[in-house]
């Protein structure tokens, strides 16, 4: 486990977490195809071994990167939110584009002007993976012209 | 070169910068595709949430708490300190303790597979990211202060627990 702080509650026994009726999620929608419900509960067991796998180092930024600072990184991601946002995507495209990004920042260094440029091909990845109706690329890029300015002014 | 070509036709030029550009991103996904070695999936924080939605019984108000907590932790960058995991189960935690519920049940033990006093600190931590974070990236604010998300970015959250 990665925290770097410690429990400061005493475990106590007694509380209700460790004595309350324990329900059976799955059993709610067992004729439900889409819940998946005979190996859901496998499903999780893995993406838990997984998840450490795929994340990214904390502190990449300062051992990897020369020109990007965490303040653009954050602009980076309130511009995505709000791009994710205005194309109407679901959540899970959000998570996997800024996780692409965080991926790529890592293992590769970018200029200041090309942190956009990431950004916005990130997000056509993830929509490809996971949205029916992807938006094209001429659509991104209309977004990217608009708020090209904008980004790349407050970055400065 | 766009100057000249500007002076024919207005048009032109338009299409010659998106034409550029389209073939600029694409050339970075290969890029991206590369580096990554085709690696793309991830078990996100999202997928986790939804899981301990379910076993957190949430209603239709703790999920978009949730979904808006989650969102902001996308922003900060010491927040990669923690798993995502951790992040969907801190998530919950505030948003039940938010509503007036019990922060965490027997249930949520069960399937999240972390205790109270494990995620206890994580929620503390994602509080202390929140209220410190610039108010000029609001984005997230921005979203879930619509109707549609039940106006949650103004529930106040405390740090009681």
């Amino acid at each position: 486990m990665q925290t770097s702080e410690q429990p400061t509650n005493d475990v106590n026994p007694e509380s209700y977490q460790y004595n309350g009726k324990i329900d059976n999620i799955d059993d709610r929608c067992k004729e439900d195809p889409l819940c998946a419900t005979d190996y859901v509960q496998d499903m999780y067991d893995l993406f838990k071994t997984k998840e450490g796998l795929t994340q990214v180092l904390p502190h990449y930024i300062d051992t990897k990167q020369t020109h990007i600072t965490e303040k653009m990184r954050s602009i980076l991601i309130d511009w995505l939110v709000e791009v994710h946002m205005k194309f109407k995507l679901v959540p899970e495209t959000l998570f996997l584009c800024i996780n692409l990004t965080d991926r790529y920042l890592e293992r590769q260094e970018v200029s200041r002007s090309k942190l956009q440029l990431v950004g916005v091909s990130c997000l056509l990845l993830a929509t490809k993976y996971e949205e029916i109706y992807p938006p094209c690329v001429s659509e991104l890029v209309y977004i990217c012209d608009n708020a090209y300015s904008r980004v790349d002014v407050s970055i400065l | 070169m766009c100057d000249v070509i500007s002076c024919y036709s207005s048009i032109c030029v338009l299409t010659f910068r998106l034409s550029c550009f389209i073939f600029q991103i694409i050339e970075m996904e290969t890029q991206i595709l590369r580096t990554l070695e085709y690696k793309i999936t991830q078990p996100s924080a999202h997928t986790f949430l939804v899981r301990y939605l379910k076993a957190g019984h949430a209603d239709r108000e703790t999920t978009h708490l949730a979904c808006y907590l989650l969102d902001g932790t996308l922003h900060s960058y010491a927040m990669l300190n923690y798993l995502p995991s951790q992040l969907a189960a801190a998530s919950v935690f505030l948003a039940r303790h938010a509503t007036g519920r019990h922060p965490w049940s027997p249930t949520l033990l069960e399937y999240a597979e972390y205790t109270q006093e494990e995620v206890a600190p994580v929620a503390r931590a994602l509080l202390e990211e929140k209220s410190a974070a610039s108010p000029d990236l609001n984005s997230v604010n921005k979203k879930y202060s619509s109707h549609r998300f039940s106006n949650v970015a103004s529930k106040p959250l405390t740090f009681d627990f």
